[in-house]
C-alpha cells in the first residue's frame, strides 16, 4: 500500500502545523530574543544586539554559574556511570528468565515523576531521614550531617534519577559484548582484571560514550532536582534560566543563557561520538 | 615447537541444576594425538571441552595434563588453547593484536611477540593480514586467525569446538586437511568436538562417541565404524539398515523367516535388531557366491547421486537400502528389476532390541 | 569462574537496585505518618495526610486539570502521530528520513529550553496559562513518541497483508480499517498510555506555560514542595504511583514495556 503525494500532504498537515507552531517558531524566537536589547524594566526593543552575550561572558557571576553547571554535570555523569555500569552488565548477561524482571526494575523509576522521586530523596536525606539515622546509629557521624539543600544532595538525587537512562544507554551499546570474548581471553591466559581492561571495557566503550553523553545533557538541563534538593542554595545555568524567565522576567538574558547551554550541549554531543569511533 | 602432553579425564561429571550434562566421563588422550568427540547436539561433548578449558567448573572428577591435576585451576592458568565455534575474535583488535593477545598476557616482549605472531600467521597462510580487523575477514580467514591465536601460545593442549561448522562445504574440506596437517606437524595433543561423523572419522586418531553425557564408545575410527558397540553408535557414524530379527543361537539369527549366520557378539537368544551398512549389501551376480547370505527382491526406488547409486529393494517383509558405486561400466538397475542381494555374514551386526 | 567474588558482585547489584528504588519506596510508609514534618521512621502513624489530600482544593483541582489535559493531549497526539507515521511509512516521496528526524527533534531539546522558547512565543500569542497553550506544549512532547512507536509498528507489520486485502477487493479505506488498524492496535494502546503518562507527569515545560488560573498536578506538587515539606506529598505520590502502575500493566499487556520505551 502506498500513499499518494496529495494524500501524504493531507496526512502530514496536523503534525507540520504542530511542529511549526510549538517547536520551530519558538526555537527561532528564542534565538531572536537572545539578540534583543534588555532594558531594566523588562521592556524589549526591535534592535538587534549581541550585548547579552558579551555581558554573559564578562560577568564573573555568570561564568561561575557555567562552571558550577559543568562541574556538577561531570561529577554526576561519572558517578552515574560507576553506579549504572554493574547494573548494565548484569542486565546484559541475565538469563531470559531474570531479564524481564531486572529490566522492569531498572526502568520503573522512569515512570514515576521526577518531582516525586526528588521528594523521596528529600525525605531520605533530611536531617530526620533514615540515611542520617543510619549514619548516626553506625557511629560514622556523631550527629546528623547536612545532605540536603546543598550540592551533595543535588548530586545524589540526580545520580539516582538519571541512572535508568545511563543503564539503558549502556545496555544498548553493549551489543558486541559476548561472554565468548571473555572466555577466549581467559583461555589465552588473561586474568579477571586483564579481561576487564583489555576486552570488556573496550567493547563497552560505545555504550559508555552514549550513556555519558545523554546523562551529561540531562544534568546540564535539569532544574527540578537542583531547585528542590538544593533548597535555593545551589545555583546552576538551568535554575538561573527558570529564575530569570519566571521570577525576574528578564527574558532576553534567559534566552541568552539558554543559547549558551545549547551551544555547550551541541559541542558535547558532537564530541562524544568521536570518542566512540576511535575504538571502533 | 610444542611439548606433547598427555590429557586424562577421570569421572568428569557436570550438573546444571537438576540436569546432568556430563556423567562420569573418563578419557585418555595420548601425547601428540587427536581425539574426536562426536555426538548429537546436547550429548555433553561441548561441556566436556569447556570443562577441560576450565570455562565450566566440574561437579565431580579430575582433569590432568601430564599427571598434573588442573581441575581447580582457572581458565587463564591452564595453558590450553581453545578455538571457539564462533571464533570469538576480539572485534576491537587487529588480527595481529588478536593473535598476540595470549603472548602479551604471558609477558612476552614486544619484539619476540612480533616474530611469533608473524610465524603463526604464516603457518595458517595469512601473512600480510596483520592490520585487518576481524570483521574485514572471510569466515575461513577468521577461522585461521582463531587457530593461530590458540596455537601461538604453544599450549599443552589444543581444543577445537566445532571449528568448521560455520563454513561452506568446500572450505570445510580444505581446512580439515590443513588443521590435521598443522596438528601433526606440531604434534600437539588435540581434542576436537564435532557433530559431523565424516569429519571425526577423517581427522582423528581416536574417536569417542558421546550420548546423553556418557562416552558410548571410544576407539580408532575404523573400529567405531566397523564394530560399533551399540545401535546408537552404529547409526550415528553412518547410514544403516535396521531389521527386527531373532537370535536363535550364538552366531545365528532368524531374519524374515530364514535362519542365517550373523555377528551376534554375545546378544542373548530372543528378539534383537540386525543391522548392516547400505554399501555392504551387494547387488546382482558381481559378488562372490558361497559364504554369502542372500535375499531376492525387487527394486522400488533408484537415486543416482553421482559417485553412488542408492536403491530401495523390497525383499519379503524386508526393506533394503543399498548403495553401489557408480563405476563406469557397472550395471545400473531400474525400478521393477528383480535383483539378488548378498552380504558377508559378519557385516550383519546384531544388537539387543 | 564461580567463587566468593560472585556473592560480592551480587551484593553490589542488590545495593544499587535498593539505591535506585529507595526514593519511591520511602513514600509509602511516609504517607501514613502522623507527624507534621518529614521524618523517618515516623513518630506516629495515621491516615491524616490522605484526609488532608482530599480536602486540599489546590491539589484536587490540579488533579482534575491534569486528567482532562492528558486525555485531550493523548487524543490529539494519536491523531497527529498516527497520520504522520502512516504517511512516512507508506509514502514514497523523498525526504522521509529528514521529516522523521524533524518530528522527533523536540525530544532532543532540553525541556528547560523548550519551556523557555514556548514561554517567549506563547506570551505574544496570549496562550500562556490557557488550555490551548498547555495542550500545544504537551502535544509537542508526546507526539514524537507516538510517531516513533507507530512507524516501527507499521514497518514490522506482516508484509503483504494489506496488498492481500486489496487484491481481495478492499478499497484503501477499508484496508486501513479492517486490516491495518486492528494489527496496529497494540501499538496504538502503547502510544496512548505513554502519551497520557508523559502529559500527566510533565512538569518542566508546564512550569513555563501554566499560570495561576491553570495549574497541573506536577506543577502544584512542585510549588508545594518548594515552599513546605510535610508528608502530604507522600500521600499524593502513593496515589500517583498506584495509578502509574495500573498504566504500566496496561502497556505490558498490550505490547511489552521494552518495545514501548525503546521505540
Amino acid at each position: 500500500m502506498t500513499v499518494t503525494a496529495r494524500r501524504a500532504v493531507l496526512l502530514l498537515t496536523p503534525i507540520m502545523a504542530l511542529i511549526a507552531a510549538a517547536f520551530v517558531w519558538p526555537a527561532l524566537r528564542l534565538g531572536r530574543i537572545s539578540l534583543v536589547q534588555a532594558s531594566a524594566s523588562g521592556a524589549m526593543t526591535d534592535a538587534v544586539t549581541v550585548a547579552n552575550y558579551t555581558t554573559f561572558f564578562t560577568e564573573p557571576a555568570n561564568l561561575e554559574l557555567a562552571a558550577n553547571s559543568l562541574l556538577l554535570s561531570l561529577v554526576v555523569t561519572l558517578a552515574t556511570l560507576v553506579c549504572a555500569y554493574p547494573l548494565a552488565i548484569v542486565l546484559h548477561r541475565a538469563s531470559s528468565r531474570w531479564q524481564p524482571l531486572l529490566f522492569a526494575l531498572t526502568i520503573s523509576p522512569l515512570l514515576v515523576s521526577s518531582v516525586v522521586r526528588t521528594y523521596g530523596w528529600m525525605a531520605l536525606l533530611g536531617d530526620r531521614g533514615p540515611v542520617n539515622a543510619l549514619l548516626v546509629a553506625a557511629g560514622i557521624v556523631p550527629e546528623p550531617v547536612r545532605l540536603v539543600n546543598n550540592a551533595l544532595g543535588v548530586a545524589i538525587g540526580l545520580v539516582e534519577i538519571l541512572m535508568p537512562y545511563m543503564t539503558l544507554s549502556l545496555v544498548a551499546g553493549f551489543g558486541r559484548l559476548d561472554v565468548a570474548y571473555e572466555e577466549a581471553a581467559a583461555s589465552l591466559g588473561a586474568g579477571p582484571v586483564q579481561r576487564f581492561r583489555r576486552v570488556v571495557l573496550p567493547l563497552t566503550l560505545p555504550g559508555v560514550a552514549l550513556g555519558c553523553g545523554l546523562v551529561f545533557v540531562l544534568t546540564m538541563s535539569s532544574f527540578i532536582t537542583p531547585k528542590l534538593l538544593g533548597g535555593g542554595r545551589v545555583f546552576l545555568l538551568a535554575t538561573e534560566i527558570y529564575d530569570l524567565a519566571i521570577v525576574r522576567l528578564q527574558w532576553p538574558t534567559a534566552a541568552t543563557l539558554a543559547m549558551v547551554v545549547l551551544a555547550v550541549l551541541g559541542l558535547t554531543t558532537a564530541w562524544f561520538p568521536r570518542l566512540t569511533r576511535r575504538f571502533d | 615447537m610444542t611439548r606433547s602432553a598427555a590429557l586424562t579425564l577421570r569421572g568428569v561429571t557436570k550438573h546444571f541444576g537438576a540436569a546432568v550434562a556430563v556423567d562420569g566421563v573418563s578419557l585418555d588422550v595420548a601425547p601428540g594425538s587427536m581425539l574426536g568427540l562426536l555426538g548429537p547436539s546436547g550429548c555433553g561433548k561441548t561441556t566436556v571441552l569447556r570443562a577441560i578449558a576450565g570455562l565450566v567448573p566440574v561437579t565431580a572428577g579430575t582433569i590432568t595434563v601430564d599427571g598434573e591435576d588442573i581441575t581447580a585451576r582457572p581458565p587463564h592458568g591452564r595453558d590450553i588453547g581453545l578455538v571457539f565455534q564462533q571464533y570469538a575474535l576480539f572485534p576491537h583488535l587487529s588480527v595481529a593484536a588478536n593473535v598476540g593477545f595470549g603472548l602479551e598476557m604471558r609477558g612476552v616482549a614486544a619484539a619476540e611477540r612480533r616474530t611469533r605472531v608473524a610465524e603463526a600467521l604464516a603457518m595458517v597462510q595469512l601473512s600480510g593480514l596483520d592490520g585487518r580487523r576481524p570483521r574485514e575477514l572471510s569466515g575461513g580467514q577468521q577461522q585461521r586467525v582463531a587457530l593461530a591465536r590458540a596455537l601461538v601460545i604453544r599450549p599443552r593442549i589444543l581444543l577445537l569446538d566445532e571449528p568448521l561448522s560455520n563454513l561452506d562445504a568446500r572450505l570445510r574440506d580444505e581446512l580439515r586437511v590443513e588443521i590435521r596437517r598443522i596438528q601433526q606437524r606440531l604434534r600437539i595433543t588435540t581434542v576436537f568436538v564435532t557433530h559431523d561423523q565424516a569429519e571425526a572419522l577423517a581427522m582423528c586418531d581416536v574417536v569417542g562417541v558421546m550420548s546423553q553425557g556418557r562416552v558410548a564408545q571410544i576407539g580408532p575410527p575404523a573400529e567405531i565404524y566397523e564394530r560399533p558397540v551399540s545401535r546408537m553408535v552404529a547409526e550415528f557414524v553412518g547410514r544403516l539398515n535396521t531389521w527386527p530379527c531373532e537370535v536363535v543361537a550364538p552366531g545365528r539369527i532368524r531374519l524374515d523367516g530364514r535362519e542365517m549366520p550373523a555377528a551376534t557378539d554375545g546378544v542373548a537368544n530372543g528378539a534383537a535388531l540386525a543391522t548392516i551398512r547400505p554399501h555392504r549389501l551387494l547387488l546382482g551376480g558381481a559378488a562372490p557366491a558361497g559364504a554369502l547370505n542372500h535375499v531376492t527382491g525387487q527394486v522400488t526406488h533408484v537415486a543416482y547421486v553421482g559417485d553412488l547409486v542408492q536403491y530401495h529393494v523390497a525383499a519379503g517383509a524386508l526393506q533394503l537400502r543399498v548403495e553401489a558405486h557408480a563405476a563406469r561400466h557397472a550395471e545400473t538397475h531400474r525400478v521393477g528389476d528383480v535383483v539378488e542381494c548378498r552380504w558377508w555374514p559378519d557385516d550383519l551386526r546384531v544388537f539387543g532390541a | 569462574m564461580v567463587g566468593t567474588s560472585r556473592y560480592g558482585a551480587g551484593a553490589v547489584v542488590v545495593a544499587l537496585y535498593l539505591f535506585l528504588l529507595a526514593p519511591i519506596a520511602i513514600v509509602l510508609p511516609l504517607s501514613f505518618s502522623g507527624d507534621s514534618y518529614l521524618s523517618f521512621p515516623p513518630a506516629s502513624w495515621s491516615l491524616r495526610w490522605y484526609v488532608a489530600l482530599l480536602s486540599h482544593d489546590g491539589l484536587t483541582g490540579a488533579f482534575k486539570v491534569s486528567v482532562a489535559l492528558a486525555s485531550v493531549v493523548t487524543a490529539l497526539a494519536l491523531l497527529c502521530g498516527t497520520t504522520a507515521a502512516y504517511a512516512l511509512a507508506r509514502g514514497t516521496f523523498r525526504g522521509r528520513d529528514a521529516l522523521l528526524a524533524l518530528f522527533t527533534a523536540p525530544l532532543l531539546l532540553p525541556s528547560v529550553i523548550l519551556g523557555l522558547a514556548l514561554l517567549l512565543t506563547f506570551s505574544s500569542w496570549g496562550l500562556l496559562g490557557t488550555y490551548p497553550g498547555v495542550v500545544l506544549a504537551h502535544l509537542v512532547l508526546c507526539t514524537p513518541y507516538v510517531v516513533r512507536i507507530m512507524t516501527t509498528a507499521l514497518a514490522t507489520l506482516p508484509p503483504g497483508v494489506e496488498d492481500a486485502a486489496a487484491t481481495l477487493g478492499a478499497a484503501p479505506g477499508v484496508v486501513f480499517r479492517r486490516v491495518t488498524l486492528p494489527l496496529l492496535l497494540p501499538a496504538v494502546t502503547a502510544s496512548a498510555v505513554l502519551s497520557f503518562l508523559i502529559s500527566f507527569d510533565e512538569v518542566v515545560v508546564s512550569l513555563f506555560v501554566t499560570g495561576p488560573r491553570l495549574v497541573t498536578l506536577p506543577v502544584e506538587i512542585f510549588n508545594y514542595v518548594d515552599t513546605r515539606t510535610d508528608p502530604l506529598i507522600a500521600a499524593v505520590s502513593v496515589v500517583l504511583v498506584a495509578g502509574t502502575l495500573a498504566g504500566v500493566v496496561l502497556i505490558e499487556r498490550a505490547v511489552g514495556l521494552r518495545r514501548a520505551v525503546g521505540g
